[in-house]
């Protein structure tokens, strides 16, 4: 008797895993029809784009070169543009295998810095709002953090640091946030999201809690599995704008699928490629 | 495409009608993975990737099934959760036609068949539903090692689905589809591995069951 309540016990365990906050993905999160969404007649609405652009491993000055041109296009081919988003630590490699550390260290921020204000600019220029994310450096702590900053046209800087770790921000000594932050866009509120952000049961029942319009996620990712069901618009049930990286950074190679994903997890609009965007006209119940 | 499943159906259909009753079996089996599938399972790789062998059964499940000559029906009911958010219970009814397969006095046959799979996408924070069903084709190998207890493996191949959601201004809608990641694998059928108890009413003619 005991030998088998000992097994039970041991089998449960086993079968619960590690308490550990952590969402990973199963094909039943993307196994369903492609269902449509009618927004047509939405009170509210929301012009957004997400951004895949290849940053530069060293020279910043590059890649902030990139932004400004993508930002510009943008712009001008779509005037009533609101909400421009690109990708998670897009102002430098991911991740440096050699000296991740220093890597991180020496790309970091201190907001605000001169990157900071040639973003507050493009936005102030054209009248938009610009999602970025980059590594922070605190100078008080000394401490890096994974973080993206929404500049407005009026030129405010807000900021958002990831909550949610995982194993490629603790080999880069990124320390994890510890407050969630939404921002009201024209009327619509919108939440402030860092990739694996999203992995996080904790975060996504907290999102479900707040009434959140849409969600900007900076994030960096391959897993691609998809091209029409989206597992983490599934999960959120709420107008993702989903911006990726594109190239070949070490052993990891970026195709820069980029979506806009709606609330029923259906992915609206999709690119890949290098330095691609998507736009949608969002609406808003 | 469709005119061909249509004729396999129909073809299906009619020997399922012509079976005479004669040798009658009872089956009660359970998936041997769906528990692990619904496990927290650190390695992303591997949590996304045990379901395929667990058939996309998570939790727990049970089926019963009836053979009757060469002919067989089941019906599986799930519950479980894909993840930490969604439960997943599933309820699948299907068709089976068992090849002749005897070997000395242990039973064993191969079979194909088809399956209808209706499952229920539940997100416990957001409170969405997805409803979806799913046409699936079948086939696999059950036999009985020991005196009746069996095993069947059985590899199922969704070839559409249909869905509909309850959140508002969400318009339903069907796909031929034959994986639920198409940009792994376009084509990607699932595997399950049950283990269960045959019985045998004891006023059959043969003494010896005949797949």
């Amino acid at each position: 008797m005991k030998k088998m309540t000992l097994f039970a016990a041991l089998c449960c365990a086993a079968l619960m895993g590690c308490s550990k906050d952590w969402v990973n993905y199963s094909p039943m999160d993307m196994n369903g029809a492609t269902l449509g969404y009618d927004d047509a007649n939405a009170p509210k609405r929301l012009r957004a784009a997400a951004v895949a652009i290849q940053p530069s491993a060293t020279n910043k000055s590059e890649t902030l070169d990139t932004i400004r041109a993508l930002v510009e296009r943008i712009k001008s081919e779509h005037n009533d543009i609101q909400v421009i988003v690109f990708g998670e630590l897009i102002l430098e490699w991911y991740y440096q295998a050699d000296t991740p550390v220093a890597y991180q260290h020496h790309m970091a921020e201190i907001i605000p810095s001169a990157t900071t204000d040639f973003i507050k600019t493009l936005a102030m220029t054209h009248q938009v709002h610009i999602a970025v994310g980059l590594t922070e450096l605190d100078t008080p702590s000394n401490q890096l953090y994974n973080t993206q900053i929404l500049l407005r046209p009026t030129g405010e800087l807000i900021k958002y640091r990831k909550r949610n770790l995982n194993e490629t921000d603790l080999d880069n000594n990124i320390q994890a946030g510890n407050t969630s932050q939404i921002v009201d866009i024209d009327g619509i509120k919108c939440a402030m999201f860092i990739c694996s952000d999203m992995q996080s049961d904790a975060v996504t029942h907290e999102l479900a809690n707040q009434e959140i319009d849409v969600v900007l996620q900076s994030l960096t990712t391959t897993t691609d599995l998809h091209t029409q069901v989206s597992y983490v618009g599934n999960q959120l049930n709420k107008w993702i704008v989903f911006a990726n990286r594109y190239g070949k950074e070490g052993d990891f190679d970026y195709t820069g699928f980029t979506h806009i994903i709606n609330p029923v997890g259906t992915i609206s609009e999709r690119a890949v490629g290098k330095n691609v965007y998507v736009y949608r006209n969002m609406g808003i119940y | 495409m469709t005119i061909k499943i249509f004729c396999l159906a129909i073809a299906l259909l009619f020997n399922g009608v012509i079976c005479l009753a004669q040798d009658r079996h009872y089956t009660f089996t359970t998936n041997i993975l769906a528990p692990l599938a619904s496990a927290r399972v650190s390695n992303p790789t591997a949590f996304t990737l045990l379901p395929l062998a667990s058939n996309l059964e998570y939790g727990f499940t049970a089926s019963a099934g009836y053979i009757q000559n060469k002919c067989g029906f089941d019906a599986r009911l799930t519950i479980g959760k894909a993840n930490s958010y969604a439960w997943t219970p599933q309820l699948q009814i299907g068709y089976q036609y068992y090849f002749n397969g005897k070997h000395l006095d242990k039973t064993r046959s191969w079979y194909v068949g088809a399956s209808l799979r209706y499952w229920d996408y539940i997100n416990q924070y957001t409170h969405s539903q997805r409803h979806s069903i799913s046409p699936n084709l079948i086939a696999g190998y059950m036999f009985e090692p020991t005196r009746r207890l069996i095993i069947d493996i059985r590899l199922s191949q969704m070839i559409g689905v249909a869905s509909v959601s309850n959140i508002d201004h969400s318009r339903a809608a069907a796909n031929l589809q034959f994986s639920p990641m198409p940009l792994l694998s376009p084509v990607l059928p699932f595997v399950s591995f049950n283990i269960g108890y045959k019985w045998t009413p004891s006023s059959n003619v043969l003494t010896t069951p005949a797949f």
